[in-house]
């Protein structure tokens, strides 16, 4: 059903309210149209049409590349701070905000970071266009590669063979709830030259009838390399935990496309709240961290080996504004509430497990019981 | 096919003579002191065979010792253990009883311990006695030998007497007194020394035992909990972000400053102790013991 599209049509004819909301709407037939995961395509779930990328890329309005509509470069934005800041106040006076579904006219009300949501009257997709202007708009995207039932999959494997895992929780995997998000993610680059100096020991033992001698040998050492780091991701939502969204690293960056807003139809989609020069102090502390473990690796033949000092210098630091593929299961359990988080690339998965006290307590007890009767009976009856 | 028949009985009763003859003991084991160096006189040895024998039957544990010449190639550890062991002496079922071996040529004694006496003596125990009979060996009378060997049955009698007393009042151990009317009287109720018995589980040491078993479980829960939490929480290295072919390295130095050197006794004089065992050893069997040099 692929190039269905009847001749003529365009996607200018996507339904957007007058407050920037889009509908995507199928040229042949009207409904809804949202990102297929598993086509990684456009589907029409009702006249059956498909539509490509570059059929969306060449019709529509989003027909950017690396310039959006107005010819501005959003790719690899050099690094100065004030290029970032985000425009205070512009657009949003309140921490809400009414768009109307062009669908179906109701209220579909977000947050200030919504970008993409789903019309609570006729659960068609909206996609908040307007919100995704100038240096609101991310140069490039990850589209989602593994679908919602991977998730569901992801989760019963990762509660396998959990022992002290409450069996209802294992019960209720089925029933959480799973929502695909494209998180705000900041991705710097940089050149680094990188230095540590320590001291490292060698150790030599040796004996003869009477000492055991030991000789310890100690050593300056210095290492020094230089290194480019590319693509960095820090995650640009308050909203989103930070230890959740890095441990969903890494993602395959090879596979980023430009950016086109039609993407999002289908799934959420959050702005930025973290500006790019405060995310760019956590990237600039990884990169030293990297520098440095990575010149740690270039010492060996010692016993042991101390960094006394260690000096991390940067330079064409770049950054770009980018959104990545995240699925959201979340689970009410006991009065509280446990959110996962799944790489919607590579189907990593994040989070943390509940732990069922009583279970700890019956194994403890089972396992004092039986070390204790192995006691008896070895260090008592059989001796 | 009746040569056949007659080799095999043959051979069978050539393995069984042999076996038999390996299997019986070498020396009259009733005798108890061995003196192979001619060191100590006909009738000082009669008179320390007997107060062997009244001994060892009075505790029901078998006092033995070994005075060795030239043509004994192992230590006095290997020798002592080998020569309580394959002349199958010790009280059964548990092979109680103990043996001074004095290597004369080495100048070494070694006390080796089986049974009871392995069980209720522990390595200061040992080193005790070892201290006693080297003091004697070491004391330039004429007749140091004999005095070497009264001494060691005279202590090791009394401290083996209290040793049971102790642990007879302590665990309910089988009265040696009912079985055997020379035990002597002992009114000391002085607990055994606590490690000594540790790898029984008694009523001496069940706070320890439970106390490492808690120890074992709760160690074992750490883990799973550490496993059930760790969830996925790996976060990637350098090397995801490093382009490529773009790392080089610039600058290496290793420069000595200084070497440090310290030394540590061995300690190979005294082995003192019950945690050594019968490697070696015939039958199976294990001893404890310990030795020294004089």
């Amino acid at each position: 059903m692929n190039n269905s599209m009847q001749p003529g049509s365009t996607f200018d004819d996507a339904a957007e309210a007058k407050d920037g909301a889009i509908n995507y709407k199928c040229p042949n037939c009207g409904a809804p149209l949202a990102f297929n995961i598993e086509k990684q395509n456009w589907s029409c779930d009702f006249c059956l049409s498909e539509f490509s990328e570059k059929q969306m890329r060449g019709m529509g309005q989003d027909a950017s590349e690396k310039t959006d509509e107005r010819g501005r470069d959003y790719t690899h934005k050099s690094y100065h701070t004030e290029a970032w800041r985000v425009p205070q106040g512009e657009r949003f006076d309140n921490d809400t905000q009414a768009y109307s579904c062009p669908s179906c006219g109701g209220k579909i009300i977000t947050d200030r970071n919504t970008v993409a949501t789903f019309c609570p009257y006729c659960r068609n997709p909206a996609v908040m266009a307007s919100r995704l202007e100038d240096e609101r708009r991310p140069s490039r995207l990850v589209p989602f590669k593994l679908d919602k039932q991977h998730v569901i999959a992801a989760m019963k494997n990762a509660v396998r063979r959990k022992p002290l895992l409450p069996s209802a929780f294992r019960r209720q995997i089925d029933r959480g709830e799973v929502t695909g998000l494209y998180a705000p993610y900041w991705l710097f680059g940089a050149q680094a030259k990188g230095f540590i100096s320590g001291r490292g020991t060698r150790i030599h033992v040796w004996r003869d009838s009477k000492y055991e001698y030991t000789k310890t040998d100690t050593y300056l050492v210095e290492r020094g390399g230089d290194m480019v780091y590319d693509d960095i991701p820090v995650d640009g939502s308050t909203r989103l935990d930070d230890g959740l969204m890095r441990a969903l690293e890494p993602f395959d960056m090879h596979e980023m496309r430009d950016f086109l807003t039609s993407f999002l139809s289908g799934h959420f989609a959050e702005d930025y709240d973290v500006d790019a020069a405060s995310a760019a102090d956590t990237a600039f502390e990884r990169m030293e961290n990297y520098t440095e473990q990575t010149l740690r690796g270039m010492v060996s033949g010692y016993s042991g080996f101390t960094i006394e000092n260690s000096i991390c210098r940067r330079s064409g630091e770049n950054c770009s504004y980018v959104m990545l593929p995240v699925w959201l299961y979340t689970s009410r359990f006991n009065g509280k509430t446990y959110t996962y988080a799944m790489n919607g690339q590579t189907g990593k998965l994040s989070g943390r497990l509940p732990v069922s006290a009583a279970r700890a307590a019956v194994w403890f007890t089972g396992l004092f019981a039986a070390i204790s009767g192995l006691s008896l009976l070895v260090g008592g009856w059989l001796y | 096919m009746k040569l056949i028949r007659n080799a095999a009985f043959f051979i069978a009763l050539v393995m069984l003579i042999t076996s038999a003859v390996l299997a019986a003991p070498s020396v009259d084991t009733s005798l108890r002191i061995y003196d192979y160096d001619g060191l100590i006189p006909e009738t000082g040895l009669t008179a320390l065979r007997e107060k062997a024998a009244m001994l060892s039957d009075g505790l029901g544990i078998e006092f033995v010792a070994v005075i060795s010449g030239e043509g004994w190639s192992d230590s006095a550890e290997q020798s002592a253990k080998d020569f309580y062991i394959e002349n199958s002496f010790g009280t059964e079922p548990e092979y109680s009883g103990m043996v001074l071996f004095i290597d004369m040529v080495a100048r070494e004694i070694y006390i080796a311990t089986e049974g009871s006496c392995e069980q209720l003596l522990n390595a200061g125990d040992i080193d005790t006695l070892l201290d006693i009979v080297i003091e004697d060996l070491t004391s330039g009378s004429a007749e140091y030998i004999s005095n070497a060997v009264d001494t060691y049955l005279d202590e090791s009698y009394a401290l083996m007497s209290k040793r049971l007393a102790d642990y007879t009042s302590g665990t309910g151990y089988t009265d040696p007194k009912a079985e055997h009317p020379n035990y002597p009287e002992n009114t000391s109720h002085e607990k055994p020394d606590y490690f000594t018995n540790l790898k029984r589980f008694s009523s001496d040491n069940t706070a320890l035992w439970l106390g490492g078993s808690a120890l074992a479980a709760g160690l074992v829960v750490a883990i799973m909990l550490f496993l059930n939490s760790r969830q996925l929480k790996k976060v990637p290295g350098a090397a995801e972000y490093i382009r490529p072919g773009s790392l080089v390295q610039t600058h290496s130095v290793d420069r000595f400053l200084f070497t440090h050197t310290t030394r540590r006794q061995i300690n190979t004089d005294s082995n003192s102790g019950r945690g050594s065992s019968g490697g070696g050893s015939s039958g199976g069997r294990s001893m404890g013991g310990g030795g020294k040099r004089f």
